[in-house]
């Protein structure tokens, strides 16, 4: 099941989705609905639900902050 | 033609940049942070690739840290009203333009700071002396230019900004003449934001530019000077305080962005500094041409470095020949070029002619301009 990991904005996306990829970990930038984000409009990368564990630790190691885990 | 005129905007344009500014509206032309789709995702992409290369280029790790404005001058307002509060002294020297001068002083007026000015035609050890007896308990910053618009003067600033680390105050670089030409390294130098526009030394078009914040500058203090939508936290009446999205409300320039992405891969391939060697070579070709013509002053003969000279006549108004020379088509400026205190600081009587080269001119046109000049006054 794929879950969305929402981030701040695009540009941290784009960055998010770099670093990620240099880890061999593939995701998606997408555009939640704002229903699902309570701040309103948003960017996230969605990928697989397992591989979120390796998602948090690789954008904390790297500094990216980022926000929740909402259902894709 | 003949174009010295190049700290105005450098002209022309490397054929990449043209070309990638065409490609973005044929093939890629969304709005950046705005949508989902594929047209918005790789303008994007293209603008992140910009940042990166940006904060590659000056010396910081995070590209997010560098804010796209529309010109330097919006940049240093970026910089200069984000970082103000009330109470706060700031430093400024007396080469500044009016971008940094009308928005200290402005800031001064409206909201009660205070700002003194420093010296900077000094030498570099008696300028830094004088800002550290200028300094109070509460300066919050020095704001000053690198490398003057009307003069060959390159002011320290790896030694302006080991001052500011010390004394803990900000330091904010006006780059309109040095980002491209003149070496600087964001975290090497002490900056705390350096402002530069795209369409100068870096060779992008018109309507280019930024801020570039260092890796460890605190956002959560800064505020924006600019409110709209930017895409993200839209159901919030706050822009937040995250870069770059925060700071750049509206629709970036994706166009000009790319463009000056462009022009900053000419940059690198030709290399920078082979670029300020050329230039510099153009300019003391020039001094030494000019200092055999009858009437004419240089302002700051002394100075051995530099990509621009600034000349007065005798009998003759700067405009004056100015107006002669734009007539044989070679472009120049003359006037006060937005930088009253600097035209006062050389005592130049409020009226002067440019002369300022770029990457595109050659010793020939050098020859030619002395030549016409010397018809023309």
């Amino acid at each position: 099941m794929e879950k969305i990991l929402t981030m701040t904005s695009q540009t941290l996306a784009i960055k998010a989705k770099r670093v990620l990829e240099q880890k061999g970990i593939s995701v998606r930038i997408v555009r939640p609905s704002p229903k699902l984000t309570p701040r309103g409009c948003s960017f996230g990368l969605q990928a697989d639900e397992r591989l979120f564990s390796y998602i948090l630790y690789y954008l904390k190691e790297e500094g990216i902050p980022f926000g929740e885990i909402i259902n894709g | 033609m003949i174009y010295f005129d190049n700290a105005a905007t450098t002209f022309p344009k490397p054929t990449g940049v043209m070309r990638e500014m065409m490609r973005c509206m044929t093939e890629y032309g969304g709005n950046p942070g705005r949508s989902g789709h594929r047209l918005s995702m790789a303008a994007a992409e293209a603008v992140f690739h910009v940042r990166e290369s940006l904060a590659d280029f000056f010396g910081i790790k995070k590209a997010e840290n560098i804010v796209f404005t529309q010109n330097c001058t919006a940049a240093l307002n970026l910089a200069i009203r984000g970082i103000a509060k009330r109470g706060d002294h700031f430093l400024i020297s007396d080469l500044e333009h009016n971008s940094v001068l009308r928005t200290v002083a402005g800031l001064c007026r409206e909201q009660g700071m205070t700002y003194d000015i420093f010296h900077a035609l000094e030498n570099d050890e008696m300028m830094l002396a004088e800002i550290e007896k200028k300094c109070r308990p509460y300066t919050r910053a020095i704001i000053a230019t690198h490398a003057s618009n009307i003069c060959p003067r390159i002011l320290p600033i790896a030694k302006i900004g080991a001052f500011c680390r010390r004394k803990k105050l900000l330091y904010i670089v006006d780059a309109a003449q040095s980002a491209g030409l003149y070496d600087i390294n964001i975290m090497r130098d002490g900056i705390s934001i350096l402002c530069a526009p795209g369409h100068k030394a870096l060779y992008g078009p018109q309507g280019s530019g930024f801020a570039a914040f260092a890796d460890d500058f605190d956002f959560s203090r800064f505020t924006p000077s600019l409110f709209g939508g930017n895409g993200k936290n839209s159901a919030e009446l706050t822009m937040g305080n995250e870069p770059p999205d925060s700071f750049e409300a509206g629709t970036v320039a994706t166009p000009a962005i790319v463009g000056l992405g462009e022009g900053l891969r000419f940059v690198r391939i030709r290399r920078r500094e082979r670029l300020e060697e050329y230039e510099n070579k153009l300019y003391l070709l020039a001094k030494k041409r000019l200092e055999t013509i009858p009437h004419v002053r240089l302002y700051l003969p002394e100075a051995e470095k530099g990509s621009l000279l600034l000349l007065g006549f005798d009998g003759i108004a700067p405009s004056k020949v100015a107006e002669r020379l734009a007539e044989q088509g070679i472009c120049v400026r003359a006037g006060l070029h937005c930088a009253p205190l600097a035209h006062t600081a050389l005592g130049t009587g409020g009226d002067a002619l440019r002369i300022s080269f770029s990457a595109m001119n050659n010793p020939a046109e050098i020859e030619t301009f002395a030549h016409v000049l010397q018809n023309a006054i």
